[in-house]
């Protein structure tokens, strides 16, 4: 998996799991917080109705003991009691009658017996009926009581209010008032803040500890004294509020068996519960509605926070990724022009600053060194035309080799015939004084010849059977050899070089190497075929050359100075007036000095850049400037000759980075020959210009961005013959030597050198009789030799 | 190869934990009795205790995988199980060492109420101290073990012993009957089931196995 | 060797008779003290005995060539680190050895003979005589 998902699920769990745990517990904290006020809002509610009918009881309770207390009632009932004429009744109902009038909530008042049967009754069916079994009439003997509850035959409710009639602590009778239940209903017929589901219902205990509705209750009308909670269904609150439990339900089951948070209170008085009850689902509502928000809070911060992770670890991993993409390609491709675009500043832009560093560093070091690969290889080039030679002929004959065995099972004839011819080919190639090698397509030394003894040190036993170069021990750097396979293995070309080796003695010697590979018809490489000729000896007379050389041109640069310095003197007049004659001879001799000592300096030059010990530095130079200079020293020439000089410079030219002495070598050495080569009152121009990468100038192809000087005469011009022979060492066409026998013909050689030095070129135009024009291009950035 | 047995020998010990863990909260989910206690002596492991214990021990698996095998999925997962088992376990410890309630401790209780959580458990049993203690010290270990080192070696070995320290003072409290080793030091602070005693000691010694000295690069 | 106290001191190390006679000449000539000395021994003792204003060097000699003589006269004392130097001579200040002596050494000039007229010569040496002291290290 990649770098960028991994980060990125790695930030989605850090932020996703504390935010949804957060989220849940706030969540049930909230929940719990709504419950816990459903349960006080019922179990106030309960509280309320409770006093509510407490009050309304005792109202009742006082409306009966008007008719209980009243003196003249019970003093008439006495009397019927203790005559119960048929007087004495009718003045107890008649005064029933006028009191009932009264009191508007009473619908009739009865007066009974202590043994239940109805004395009076403002009813005129009740009398002489018998209620000894009635609960009222019960419940009265002993006590003021409105606890019972009955409906008539209309199913309206009324209230029955009995209490005891004493006289002198005696119980004469019950005075029962029956009264309307408009109170009481409308109690508990309150639903409101009970929302739409709840209400408060009114039980009251009856036998097994049932609990019977007195009241209607919002979902049946006609539950009032008919419909009974059974006490043996524990989840009911009904029962538990008759039984006198003042409790909060907080996951009960009511009437119609819907799940519902109850509170129960009970009122001794009358043995009433009180149950306020609503709907788990009405109360749980908002609880839901919160827990439907939370949970779209937490998927829209989910999704949020999934984007933010995956962009996030994008961030991270995008300048990696590009930094990895770049680097891929350069190492697979090998291309070291590219540079990576670094915008970040932290570790990343450092390894990516770093890198383009390293390129760089890699860019210069393979172009320089390519660039001296090719200078030896060139240079050795032209000194291994014999090497190549002998190589062809032994690449031959390894070729003919292979050829003859495939005809062997053919020809058997043939094949000793040209056995034996082999025999004397190998006799050949054993005897050659160069060292041949064949090896295996993988580098397996397959053949050596005799030669290896005298050059290498190991027979050819030693060396047959093991890698190529394995004994020797590699003296020569991994980019020798990486170079070397790469062009005889991937291009399939030879390889010709230098090449240090290491003797079996352990001595080192330098050969002249080169190695081949051999195709067959479809361009596989069979073989490599190698030859090494031990150029020690040359390398050592050549170093001695150079260094003899050397020491010569300074030994000769002594006498010289002492020539120069006293012809100086002598016409300076130091040693006495001279005559006009003595003048002129002495200057000669000062001249020819000098010349010599030109002489010298071209031959020191030569050598330095035939033996690569040229150093140069490279600073900004003004082109214009060092031509003007140059200029100057032909001055006099150029007066005594009255040549015309045009000048012409574009404007703002760039400054060349390049060896100023390289420079004014090769200006001088143009310009002296401009002047030198032109008659009398002929002209001699001189422009410099940029050009661009790829501008023809004068039938030649500018191959970077460089300068053009080009330096044009009217004089004798270069013979068509002498044109190729030209830019080589000591060379003077013919023409020259007869216009001017003094020269040494290196100047052009030099020049031409010396451009090619700094990847730059010379070449020129010209038509004998009529003049020359030299072109050089100087690139802008000289290459460092 | 002694590693590897090791590992594998921490990864089975996290298979037995686990399994544990869901025969309890199984137990209280389907009100099993004998399946919340496991060994019949003493208080039932708590709910919450046996979801600690389950998270912790895809924490231990998750860590051999991490410092064995250098796991990528474990490795990005872990931080997940750490964080989780952190928050819980210290939010716990903390409300109950400010003894402020934090509402974790009702996150998995029966109520009446449409919750999308599924579990049940009918009673709010609290957790020990020291078991809860044991979970953060676990939960850390997770953020540790995903940095190779000294450290993580170090925090494996010593965090491993420790856990199982507290387990077996927990169970020798039990076996000699002395209640304060089972951390039952007053009436109002819940002591160590012998359950949780017993499986902390194999959580302690399964991160005591994880550890691995590093190879020199 | 008699010498006028107002004229500045030249010291000419060299080898060849003629050079040597040419550029006692010339220097004269300009009106300075020339001291003469025909190897780099001669020259360190003529130069600690004399303290010249200024030093002509060769590099070409026999018993000792300049470079050492020179190394050795910096390393002297601080007169001997601090006197001008011209170095005058036949080789060219082309490869690394010359280079690298004439960082260490710090001479004033380097000058190959062959390249100039005796005129130039003595032109740098009173420039190089008659320029403001440089503090030297």
């Amino acid at each position: 998996m990649n770098l960028e998902k991994k980060i990125a699920i790695i930030i989605l769990q850090i932020a996703l799991i504390p935010w949804a745990l957060a989220g849940i517990i706030a969540y049930l904290s909230a929940q719990e917080q709504i419950n816990a006020k459903t349960y006080t809002n019922l179990a106030a509610f309960a509280d309320l109705q409770k006093n509510w009918l407490q009050d309304a009881i005792q109202n009742k309770l006082d409306t009966l003991s008007l008719f209980s207390n009243d003196p003249e009632l019970v003093a008439l009932f006495h009397d019927y009691r203790a005559q119960p004429t048929l007087l004495a009744e009718k003045k107890v109902q008649e005064y029933l009658a006028g009191e009932l009038g009264t009191i508007t909530s009473i619908q009739k008042v009865f007066l009974v017996t202590p043994t239940g049967t109805v004395a009076a009754s403002t009813d005129k069916t009740l009398i002489g009926k018998n209620v000894n079994a009635e609960e009222y009439f019960k419940l009265g003997l002993h006590a003021n009581d409105a606890s019972t509850l009955k409906k008539d035959a209309a199913g309206v409710l009324s209230q029955y209010l009995a209490g005891p009639i004493r006289v002198r602590g005696v119980t004469e009778g019950v005075v029962v008032a029956v009264s309307d239940a408009h109170e009481i209903l409308s109690i508990a017929k309150q639903y409101e803040g009970l929302g739409n589901t709840g209400e408060t219902v009114l039980v009251k205990r009856v036998d097994g500890g049932d609990a019977l509705f007195l009241t209607p209750t919002r979902f049946d009308p006609s539950a009032a004294l008919t419909r009974t909670v059974s006490a043996s269904q524990v989840n009911v609150p009904a029962p538990h509020a008759v039984a006198g439990e003042e409790l909060i339900f907080t996951n009960a089951v009511d009437y119609r068996g819907v799940k519902i948070f109850a509170a129960t209170r009970y009122i001794s008085s009358v043995g009433w519960g009180i149950v306020a009850k609503i709907d788990q689902s009405e109360a749980l509502a908002p609880v839901r509605r919160l827990g439907e928000l939370f949970a779209l809070i937490i998927l829209v911060a989910g999704i949020f926070v999934v984007f933010i992770s995956i962009s996030m670890s994008r961030s991270i991993t995008r300048p990696i990724n590009q930094l990895t993409l770049f680097v891929r390609k350069v190492a697979e491709g090998g291309n070291l022009q590219q540079s990576v675009v670094v915008t970040s500043k932290d570790e990343v832009g450092t390894l990516g600053a770093a890198f383009n560093n390293m390129i760089l560093r890699l860019r210069e070091a393979y172009t320089t060194l390519e660039k001296k690969v090719a200078e030896r290889t060139s240079e050795l080039a032209e000194k291994t035309a014999d090497a190549r030679n002998s190589e062809a002929a032994a690449m031959n004959i390894a070729s003919d080799l292979k050829d003859e065995e495939e005809k062997l099972a053919e020809e058997k004839m043939k094949a000793e015939e040209l056995a034996n011819d082999l025999i004397k080919f190998k006799l050949a190639l054993d005897n050659a004084s160069d060292q041949v090698t064949i090896t295996d397509p993988e580098g397996m030394v397959i053949y050596a010849n005799a030669a290896v003894v005298k050059i290498a040190g190991y027979s050819p036993e030693e060396v047959v059977g093991k890698r190529a170069g394995a004994l020797w021990k590699l003296p020569m750097s991994r980019e020798y050899y990486a170079q070397l396979w790469h062009t005889i293995r991937d291009e399939k070309k030879p390889f010709i070089g230098e090449i240090q080796n290491r003797r079996k003695n352990g001595e080192v010697y330098t050969a002249m190497f080169t190695a081949s590979p051999v195709l067959d018809e479809n361009g596989t490489i069979i073989f490599y075929v190698s030859l090494e000729r031990d150029i020690t000896k040359e390398k050592e007379v050549d170093t001695a050359k150079s260094e003899f050389i050397s020491l010569a041109s300074h030994q000769m640069r002594a006498p010289l100075t002492a020539i120069n310095w006293y012809s100086e003197m002598l016409t300076e007049g130091d040693a006495g007036k001279l005559t006009k004659k003595q003048q002129e001879y002495f200057g000669a001799i000062h001249t020819a000095g000098q010349q010599m000592n030109e002489i010298i300096k071209s031959f020191l030059h030569i050598l330095r850049l035939e033996t690569g010990t040229l150093t140069m530095s490279p600073i900004p130079v003004n082109l214009e400037e060092v031509i003007r200079a140059t200029l100057k020293e032909s001055q006099l020439e150029i007066g005594k000759k009255k040549l015309h000089v045009v000048e012409q410079y574009q404007a703002s030219l760039p400054m060349l980075t390049v060896d100023v002495e390289l420079i004014r070598v090769i200006l001088q050495n143009l310009i002296s020959n401009a002047v030198k080569y032109t008659p009398k009152e002929g002209e001699m121009a001189i422009f410099l210009k940029t050009v661009a990468r790829g501008e023809i100038v004068a039938g030649k192809t500018a191959e970077q961005d460089a300068v053009l000087v080009s330096v044009r005469d009217t004089g004798i011009g270069i013979p068509q013959a002498d044109r190729d022979k030209i830019f080589t060492k000591f060379f003077r066409s013919g023409i020259a030597k007869q216009w001017d026998p003094n020269g040494n013909g290196i100047g052009l050689y030099m020049s031409n050198k010396m451009a090619e030095a700094i990847g730059g070129a010379i070449w020129f135009e010209s038509e004998e009789g009529k003049g020359t024009t030299f072109y050089v291009f100087l690139p802008l950035q000289a290459a460092k030799s | 190869m002694i590693h590897f047995i090791r590992h594998r020998t921490a990864r089975f010990l996290s298979c037995l934990i686990g399994a544990e863990a869901i025969i309890v909260m199984i137990g209280w989910m389907f009100h099993i009795d004998w399946m919340t206690r496991l060994v019949p002596i003493g208080r039932p492991m708590q709910f919450i205790t046996a979801f600690l214990f389950l998270l912790s021990t895809l924490g231990l698996y998750s860590m051999s995988r991490v410092v064995q095998d250098d796991d990528e999925m474990a490795q990005l997962g872990l931080p997940g199980i750490s964080i989780t088992i952190l928050l819980v376990s210290v939010t716990l410890l903390v409300g109950r060492v400010l003894g402020t309630p934090t509402g974790i401790e009702d996150l998995f209780l029966e109520r009446s109420s449409p919750v999308f959580l599924p579990f049940v458990s009918s009673t709010t049993g609290w957790t020990s101290l020291p078991a809860l203690l044991n979970f953060s010290l676990v939960g850390i270990v997770g953020v540790v073990a995903l940095f190779p080192g000294r450290l993580r070696n170090l925090s494996l070995s010593y965090i491993g012993g420790f856990i199982v320290l507290i387990g077996a003072v927990a169970t020798a409290g039990y076996l000699f009957n002395q209640p304060v080793l089972y951390y039952a030091f007053t009436a109002s602070t819940p002591p160590m089931s012998l359950t949780c005693a017993l499986v902390s000691i194999l959580l302690g010694f399964g991160l005591m196995q994880i550890h691995r000295p590093e190879m020199p690069q | 060797m008699i010498i006028d106290p107002g004229k500045k001191k030249v010291l000419v190390v060299e080898d060849d008779e003629a050079i040597l006679k040419a550029l006692h000449a010339a220097l004269e000539h300009a009106d300075l003290a020339v001291l003469e000395a025909k190897n780099g021994m001669a020259g360190l003792k003529v130069a600690s005995d004399e303290h010249p204003d200024l030093i002509l060097l060769d590099i070409l000699m026999p018993l000792m060539d300049g470079w050492e003589m020179l190394e050795e006269l910096r390393e002297k004392d601080d007169w001997g680190k601090c006197v001008p130097v011209v170095i005058l001579t036949n080789l060219t200040a082309d490869d690394d050895a010359q280079i690298r002596h004439i960082a260490e050494l710090g001479p004033s000039f380097f000058m190959v003979k062959a390249d100039w007229k005796l005129e130039g010569i003595v032109d740098k040496v009173l420039e190089t005589l008659n320029a403001p002291k440089v503090p030297c290290p």
